[in-house]
């Protein structure tokens, strides 16, 4: 066909006007794509008028000499690295780097065995199984600030702990399971586990669901016996939602602070002082706001790396599934 | 497609963007204008006072600062009173919100111990022009008006003061052959000695990581000679072995003290678990009303080897930061000053005890068998306004102080000197 004028013309007119469209369809486009983003971007500004302000605003006043009086407004002095100098030089505040430290890794490393067992044990099929299951929510379902007065009424040296472990002659002498140095940081461990299995089990028993029947049987047939099949096939399916409920659990012990403040409040003598404890009193108590920040910024950084490390693991626990 | 349109979704997601974003400026716009307390020049309408305390925690309380305030409206028709009451541990950090947002109250009644830190940090207004005139003012027992002053200035006026005393249980004494409470540190030491059993302990007294603890020890530092700028001498060592002593070595006070406050002592009291307690006229309530121990009795606390002493407590009515109007607010303390307004309702309401010499001899003071003794102890009760407006962090120190050796933490001699050095620079220097 040969090119006439009238059909350059044509096509010249064509190609103008489908550049007009395709103009209409990418401004179309581009609309629905951000439509999404428009739907998100309310909580976005939520989210960071509540946490991006104020943890901006923490970073700030822990390199200020912030008092009562000039807390939100007012002039504040400069003082760079001072406060973080101070509390690195307190001997209380190693200690409570300690005592967090043991606090977490110890009450969530039990937590996450005993929790395991019972979800092994409830993911069964027995008469009154779900029953049982959800009776173990009701300590999650407590306020802690009462379960943590409770137990401190229960563990007090004239408890209902020690009254029972005397009639079972466990002990001759009561303990003072509270007020004593050696004893106290091991029991709001023990409170902690109380508190905080349910949530890892719920987590797990959820994670073993998903686990197929078949496999098991499968595995039954060719001859392995229970801890082969747990170590080979429930473990391994297990791992990342394992691994998402430790982060989480971790996070949640290492900030803990009404349980420790109401049973204790950090002492007897500092044994039970953590760094949340510690920053409480030192900016409540004591009125050092700048100090208080600095030791809040350090839970917060220790708190931030556990959460990467939970989005981490759920992308892990994404690509298996 | 779905129910919407793509241009409806788009018409949507902007309005709700809108929205919110309205919501927020509205939200964020209140917190930022610079509203103070809400008392209004009384040029015309009615003139709004703010009223915060702590006395809701009891009905005699709770009857006798509502009776005031209502008293005061009805005599001053164009000013009403918002009354807010919190309990203890929730005002301060409820106050220090205020503060922090010059958001204050008008008037509080705020613990004396805690004035000289507020008025450092500018939550209070000074009140040093209304009272250098006022007649009343020369009226109030010097230790008491000490704690509402600070660099000669005048930050409150005290209205209710009390002190420690020790209550015993006539019963367990009569049982354990003991005719008179101790007087002295080594009789409450043989006393509580003999007083320990399986069933009740011989001595309870708080020695909490807080205030309470800090509070309760300033006594004892004080009976033994030494005080917060001296801790270290051998005073100082000598009243910490003192408490050592009745806690670890005799056993008379259970190492529970640790963790009591004023409430569980009173609770371990009346139910016949503690023979004695070191405990404040707060308690009276809980303690008369007891069902099991019914023939109780209080006394001084022992002396020291450089006598007696104990430490002041008692509230005071303060000016906020953020009233406007504080010839109003001042109106109204003066009001509350007069005894034929507030006498009775402060004496036993609040259960409180003399304040002022013009006070002597009041009908309305006997408000219980336990006025007499109080009113002795506070005479010789000493304020904690002289330690300057870092109190607040030389009260930790005392707390860690004590704690780290009733734990067994550290020997007595090493811990006085460790808190003398923490404290020495946080001494009102010069």
């Amino acid at each position: 066909m040969s090119r006439t004028a009238s059909d350059l013309a044509v096509w010249e007119r064509a190609r103008r006007g489908g550049e007009r469209r395709s103009v209409a369809v990418r401004l179309r486009r581009a609309r629905s794509a951000a439509v999404p983003y428009l739907f998100v971007a309310p909580v976005l500004l939520f989210l960071g008028a509540l946490l991006i302000y104020p943890v901006v605003l923490n970073i700030i006043m822990s390199f200020q000499d912030r008092q009562l009086g000039n807390l939100i407004s007012g002039p504040a002095k400069w003082v760079g690295t001072r406060n973080y100098d101070a509390i690195f030089h307190d001997p209380v505040f190693k200690s409570a780097v300690v005592h967090s430290v043991l606090y977490t890794v110890i009450s969530v490393a039990i937590q996450l065995v005993i929790a395991l067992m019972l979800a092994l044990f409830y993911s069964r099929h027995f008469r009154g199984a779900r029953l049982f299951r959800s009776l173990f929510l009701v300590s999650y379902a407590i306020p802690i600030v009462v379960s943590a007065q409770v137990f401190k009424w229960l563990l007090d040296g004239r408890g209902m702990v020690n009254s029972v472990l005397q009639s079972l002659h466990l002990q001759d002498q009561p303990q003072y399971w509270l007020a004593d140095t050696r004893l106290a940081l091991g029991a709001v461990i023990a409170v902690q586990l109380w508190l905080g299995i349910p949530f890892t089990m719920v987590n797990l028993l959820a994670g073993l669901s998903t686990i197929p029947d078949e496999l098991h049987e499968a595995a039954a047939i060719d001859g392995a016996n229970a801890w082969r099949r747990f170590w080979d096939i429930t473990w391994p399916l297990l791992r990342p939602t394992a691994a998402a409920a430790t982060i989480l659990s971790l996070i949640f012990a290492f900030k803990n602070f009404d349980l420790i403040w109401i049973a204790t409040k950090g002492g007897p003598g500092n044994a039970t002082t953590t760094l949340p404890t510690l920053a409480y009193q030192t900016a409540f108590e004591q009125f050092l706001f700048g100090r208080g920040a600095a030791i809040l910024n350090l839970i917060f950084a220790a708190c931030f790396v556990l959460a990467l490390g939970y989005i981490f693991s759920l992308r892990r626990e994404e690509r298996v599934a | 497609m779905g129910l919407l349109s793509r241009r409806r979704r788009w018409a949507l997601a902007v309005l709700l963007l809108l929205a919110i974003t309205a919501g927020l400026a509205a939200c964020g716009g209140s917190d930022n204008s610079n509203t103070t307390g809400s008392t209004t020049k009384a040029a015309s309408g009615p003139t709004t006072i703010t009223w915060w305390d702590y006395f809701g925690y009891s009905p005699e309380g709770n009857n006798a600062i509502n009776g005031m305030i209502a008293a005061y409206e009805k005599s001053h028709p164009g000013v009403k009173i918002k009354r807010t009451s919190y309990a203890y541990p929730d005002f301060f950090t409820k106050f220090n919100q205020t503060v922090a947002t010059n958001h204050t109250p008008d008037i509080a009644a705020m613990d004396a111990g805690q004035i000289p830190s507020y008025a450092a940090q500018g939550a209070l207004q000074d009140m040093t022009k209304y009272v250098s005139n006022w007649p009343v003012k020369s009226q109030f027992f010097p230790q008491v008006l000490d704690q509402v002053t600070v660099q000669d200035k005048t930050y409150g006026v005290p209205f209710r003061s009390n002190s420690i005393v020790l209550w015993y249980n006539k019963d367990l004494f009569k049982q354990a052959g003991i005719s008179t409470p101790p007087q002295t540190w080594d009789e409450l030491r043989a006393d509580a000695k003999k007083l320990t059993n399986g069933q009740h302990s011989g001595i309870c007294f708080p020695a909490t990581k807080d205030e309470v603890g800090a509070f309760m020890f300033e006594s004892f530092l004080w009976q033994s000679g030494s005080d917060l700028q001296k801790i270290g001498d051998p005073a100082s060592v000598n009243a910490l072995n003192y408490v050592n002593t009745l806690v670890n070595v005799d056993k008379s006070a259970p190492k529970s003290v640790l963790q009591w406050s004023w409430d569980d002592i009173a609770a371990q009291f009346t139910s016949g678990k503690c023979a004695t307690m070191m405990n404040g006229p707060w308690v009276y309530g809980a303690v008369d009303s007891g069902k099991k121990v019914k023939n109780w009795g209080v006394a001084k606390l022992p002396t020291g080897p450089a006598g007696g002493s104990a430490p002041l407590g008692g509230e005071a009515w303060v000016i906020g930061k953020s009233a406007k109007n504080p010839d109003a607010v001042w109106k109204l303390i003066q009001w509350l000053s007069d005894n034929n307004n507030s006498f009775k309702p402060i004496m036993s309401g609040l259960q409180s005890f003399i304040v002022r010499k013009d006070q002597q001899g009041l009908a309305g003071a006997d408000w219980s068998s336990i006025v007499p003794v109080v009113s002795e102890q506070v005479k010789i009760a000493r304020a904690r306004s002289a330690y300057g407006t870092n109190y607040n962090q030389i009260s930790t120190a005392v707390q860690n102080m004590e704690q780290a050796v009733l734990t067994g933490q550290t020997p007595a001699k090493d811990a006085a000197s460790q808190a003398s050095g923490q404290i020495k620079p946080l001494l009102p220097q010069g």
